[in-house]
Order: structure tokens, then C-alpha cells, then sequence
């Protein structure tokens, strides 16, 4: 379809203007929303995660996409609440206190969002308490949290260990990511899992939701 | 600039006791083995072989646990500052030690970018100056002798150059073009503009070269080695064409400026795609952050053919918190096994988080000295 089309190429083409633009009318042409992400946005981010894992695209160009994305998003997601849809999911993301690196974790709320996902995107410096309040508020499915720094490590932990005390940490998949982390860190602390870059934990997310699936 | 004589913290003298007995630890430490840590780091810069592989520990906030005091402490008193890194040396016995702790911010406030500072944790940027190319234009290169606490780096640096400069390499880590322009811009916008704004990205980078020269400069002069680092500039983040473009010019010129006596630079991700590059710069060693596994880490030293030594980090931040120490021996092992034969290696550590137990810090250093020594007996 022509609209699907033309937002995938804005997406693809890290085009801002054009992606809001494409969104636009395809609301106007009575495309529901969840089908514009789905259908047209979600598939010009798949192209962009092609040609990062194959060497083609950088940071620079998965930051634009990722920007071209969400302001698209940001012109579809109120026309997203009048409808009754399925999410894949409700993950509440976000920096760990203490740390205002972002990159990372911002691809990784774009490629969630754009595989069908419920994001709550906290920010950068985000107390433990504040994950798991918001968690608890939007009945979420999974707390990711990000560091790039050895010295905010501690908050991550911290967030397991608060929802071990609270009986809540069978309620939550956590995930942790960011450089300072690794697979071996995650399972130290008690996460349910790790991944070291925004596809990985995008499939590892869905993996650890399929496997919540099965065993309930 | 203001060239007025970089005034000397005023100890007490139980103070200065403790100082005394660091010392006589250092030097107890150093007589156990043939070289002087410095000799060890010399002999490596200029291709010589040295008794042993020398180890190079990252450890900077993690200094203040050293001597119980906070970070924020650390940061901002430049008697707790060296007391903790004296403390440090003294207790891992490592060869290096690096005065300021957080390369970061060393003249970023100076130059408009807005950091708090937690009183027990990462100083953390709260704002980025730079919106537009005009912006650039008012930027000014701050004065390391009058401006901020650039004093107050330089009196560390100069009074541990007196204590034990002669026997302990000193190592100041502080940012390199590109980490001062991301500092500026924020990294996120400075990644895109290299595709939306490149004159931005070039006017930036320009006044960041100056920024780096002059500030690492007074640093080489104050007595310590540099080690500018770039953040997010290897090729896996920007590409090999943008690095060339917008990033290695620059570095090249910070490494040329800097020549005599020389310095290093430290780029972080992986710098297989530009080795050639990155080990003709001019620079007396570089930072190997990252290789995919010791084949490729082996294939790199080729590349580089000796030009530069190769600081090459073995064990990271969640190793040195959490261990276990077999795993801790066993990573230092395997990258002397494969770049230690024929010289050129100096053995490095991600950076040691504040809470890193001392026994996991201590396997690290220990391992590098025991499998490090030559002749190699692995």
C-alpha cells in the first residue's frame, strides 16, 4: 500500500519531516495507527537494523532514524488510545541514577516501539524506586535499565534486590544493558537477562516473554 | 596566559608522616623487582624490552575508597586527592597512577558545559553549551593556570611528580577532541550532525584540538604522561570513512602537538579497521579497548608492527567488581600468551568501579606481574 510505503521510506531515509508528514496522511486516509506502526514505521526500522548488522549503517544513522521514528510516533500514538489492540508488551526503560548516557538506550526504546512493544521511557538518572514505581503503575512486563558507567553498576543491582525485598521480582522480566554490563554481571545480580546491543535485546526480550508465556 | 608558579598543597605534618610511609612502601615494593615501574613503562616506549609486562591500572574514583573519603571529596581537595592516590599505589603496588579522578571534566566546566557533582558518585553533565555553529564561535580555550580547577589538577599532578614521578609513570587521562566535542554538544547531537551538520561537527572539532593542545600540554608540563581519550569515535560507532573525516585529522594533531615528549591516545570500541591508522599516529602507545577474540587481538599487534606500544585491556568493570578471580587470571593470561612475545605490551584494566572488592583489583595486578615477567614462561 502506497502509505506504508511511504513510511518506511522515511524511516529508511532518516527523513523527520517526511515521516511526520507520511503519518499525517495515513491517519487521514483512515489507516489505523496500530497498522501505520506496524505495517509502514516498524518495517523501514527493520531495514535500518539490516544495515547496521551488516556493517552499512553507524550510530549517526540509527540516531535519525531512531529521531525520524518517534516523531512519527509522537503524531500516531494519540489516535493509539481509542482503539482496543494487543501490544507484544509493556517495558518501562530508562538510565540508571547517577548516569545521563542515553544512545543506547534510546535505539533500544525505538526498536522495541517499532516491534510492536509498549515503551515508558524514563529518561537518563533514574532512581531504582522509580523504575518500579512506574512498573507497578502500567502493570509492565519488563524493566530494562542502562548504564555506561562501572560506577552507576550499583543501581542495577539495587533494582533486584529492592523487587526480591517487595516479593514483586516474579512480576517483572528485568533486563540490564549498557557497556559497563555483561551476560555474567546480569546473572550475578539476578536479572533475567542481558544483551550487548539494541537487536540482541530486542530478541532477547521477546524470548524471555515467549518463555513467561509457556510456563504460565 | 598566566604562567605563575602552580602554588603546593600545605600538609600537616602527621600528614606528611603518612606521605613518608607511602613512599617507603612504594619504593619496599619496587625493590622486589629488577626495574623501577618507570624504567618498565620506558623501556616499552621506546621498544625496549622490559623485566616485565607493565600493568596499568584504571583506577581513579575507586582511589578514594583508599583513604575512606567520598568522591566528591577527592574531586575538589587536592591533599585528599594525592593522599589517595599515594594509598593507591601503595596498596595494588601497580606501576602507574592517574592523579585526577575523573578524566572527564578536566577543563570541560572551563570551556561552558554545565556538571553537578554527587558527593559519592560520577560527576554527571547537566548541560551541553553548544546549539549551533554561533555557539562554537563564543566558545573560549580556558587558561589551565587561572581557569576553574585546572589549578588545582596541575598542583596533583606536580606534587606527585616530586613524590614519586621518578619511580611511578603518572598518566592523566583527560578528553581528546572528539570527548570534548561530544562534552559540548552532546554525543547524541554530535553523532548526527556528522550526516546533518558536518560544518558543525569540523568548526567544533577545530576549537576542541586547540582545547585538548593547550590543556594537555600544561599537564605534560606539570609532570604527568597524557592519555587523551575519545569516547564513541572507533569505527564500529561512526564508520571508518567518518572517523577519517571528522576525527583522525584532529587527534593527529593533538599526538603532533604534543611531540616532544610525546603522548598517548586512548579511543575506545574497536580499532581493527584503522590500526594502520591509529598506530601511525605518532603516539607513544594506544589504548586497545575491545578485539572480538585473541586471533583478532594477535592480527592487530601485527598491523600496528611496533610502531606504537599496545595498552590492551583485559579485564572489565564487571570482572573487577564481581569476579571470580580464576577468570580474572585467566583473561590477563591469555593477551600476554598473544602480544607479549617480542615486547610492546602494557597490560590494562576497564575502569576499577568505586566498590571493586581490593581482592579482585589486587588478582589483576598480581596475574600481570606473575605471567608478565620475561623471559615468558606461560
Amino acid at each position: 500500500m502506497k502509505n506504508f510505503e511511504e513510511l518506511k521510506i522515511a524511516i529508511v531515509k532518516m527523513d523527520e519531516n517526511g515521516a511526520k508528514d507520511a503519518a499525517t496522511k495515513a491517519l487521514k486516509a483512515g489507516i489505523k495507527p496500530f497498522d501505520i506502526i506496524n505495517e509502514g514505521l516498524s518495517k523501514g526500522m527493520q531495514i535500518i537494523g539490516e544495515k547496521w548488522e551488516k556493517g552499512e549503517y553507524f550510530l549517526p544513522e540509527l540516531l535519525l532514524a531512531a529521531t525520524a521514528m518517534n516523531a512519527a510516533l509522537e503524531i500516531v500514538r494519540p489516535y493509539l488510545k481509542t482503539g482496543k489492540f494487543e501490544t507484544a508488551g509493556k517495558v518501562v526503560l530508562g538510565t540508571v541514577q547517577g548516569d545521563i548516557h542515553d544512545i543506547g538506550k534510546n535505539i533500544v526504546a525505538t526498536m522495541l516501539t517499532a516491534a510492536g512493544f509498549e515503551v515508558y521511557d524514563l529518561g537518563v538518572d533514574v532512581p531504582p524506586d522509580k523504575f518500579i514505581k512506574k512498573a507497578v503503575e502500567v502493570k509492565a512486563d519488563v524493566i530494562g535499565s542502562s548504564t555506561f558507567m562501572t560506577t552507576t553498576l550499583k543501581y542495577q543491582e539495587e533494582i533486584e534486590k529492592k523487587l526480591k525485598n517487595s516479593k514483586s521480582k516474579k512480576k517483572f522480566i528485568t533486563m540490564v544493558g549498557g557497556v559497563a554490563t555483561s551476560q555474567k554481571y546480569s546473572e550475578q545480580i539476578g536479572a533475567d537477562g542481558w544483551a550487548s546491543n539494541a537487536a540482541a535485546t530486542l530478541e532477547k526480550v521477546k524470548g524471555l516473554l515467549e518463555k513467561r508465556k509457556r510456563e504460565r | 596566559m598566566n604562567l605563575a608558579k602552580i602554588k603546593e598543597p600545605k600538609f600537616t605534618a602527621s600528614e606528611r608522616m603518612k606521605i613518608e610511609k607511602y613512599i617507603r612502601e612504594i619504593d619496599k615494593n619496587i625493590a622486589k623487582e629488577e626495574m623501577t615501574p618507570l624504567e618498565r613503562y620506558l623501556a616499552v616506549e621506546h621498544h625496549k624490552m622490559p623485566d616485565r609486562v607493565p600493568v596499568r591500572l584504571s583506577s581513579m574514583e575507586h582511589n578514594s575508597r583508599s583513604i575512606s573519603c567520598t568522591i566528591k571529596e577527592v574531586l575538589k581537595n587536592p591533599k585528599k586527592a594525592i593522599m589517595a592516590d599515594l594509598a593507591t599505589v601503595t596498596r595494588y603496588g601497580c606501576d602507574n597512577v592517574i592523579p585526577y579522578a575523573d578524566p572527564h571534566i578536566i577543563g570541560t566546566e572551563e570551556i561552558g558545559a554545565k556538571i553537578r557533582y554527587p558527593e559519592d558518585g560520577t560527576a554527571i553533565f547537566v548541560e551541553s553549551p553548544v546549539k549551533t555553529i554561533k555557539d562554537v564561535e563564543k566558545l573560549e580555550v580556558p587558561d589551565p593556570y587561572a581557569d576553574g580547577k585546572l589549578p588545582m589538577v596541575l598542583e596533583v599532578i606536580e606534587y606527585l611528580k616530586t613524590s614519586i614521578g621518578d619511580k611511578i609513570h603518572l598518566q592523566q587521562h583527560l578528553n581528546g577532541p572528539f570527548g570534548y566535542a561530544g562534552d559540548l554538544r552532546g554525543p547524541r547531537n554530535l553523532l548526527m550532525d556528522m550526516i546533518t551538520n558536518p560544518n558543525l561537527v569540523h568548526a567544533l572539532m577545530e576549537f576542541c584540538t586547540e582545547a585538548a593542545i593547550t590543556i594537555s600540554r600544561a599537564v605534560q608540563k606539570a609532570g604527568a604522561n597524557t592519555f587523551p581519550f575519545d569516547a564513541m569515535a572507533a569505527p564500529e560507532y561512526v564508520g571508518k570513512k567518518r572517523y577519517k573525516e571528522f576525527i583522525y585529522p584532529y587527534q593527529k594533531k593533538v599526538v603532533d602537538a604534543l611531540s616532544p615528549p610525546g603522548s598517548y591516545f586512548c579511543i575506545d570500541g574497536n580499532v581493527r579497521d584503522i590500526i594502520k591508522e591509529y598506530s601511525s599516529m605518532g603516539a607513544k602507545g594506544i589504548y586497545i579497548e575491545s578485539f572480538k577474540n585473541l586471533d583478532e587481538l594477535k592480527k592487530i599487534k601485527e598491523e600496528a608492527g611496533g610502531k606504537t606500544a599496545l595498552i590492551v585491556l583485559t579485564v572489565r568493570a564487571p570482572e573487577l567488581l564481581h569476579g571470580p578471580l580464576n577468570k580474572i587470571e585467566t583473561l590477563v593470561k591469555d593477551v600476554i600468551k598473544t602480544c607479549a612475545p617480542g615486547g610492546g605490551l602494557i597490560v590494562g584494566a576497564g575502569v576499577v568501579p568505586i566498590e571493586a572488592p581490593f581482592n579482585n583489583v589486587n588478582r589483576f595486578v598480581v596475574a600481570v606481574k606473575k605471567y608478565g615477567k620475561y623471559p615468558l614462561n606461560l
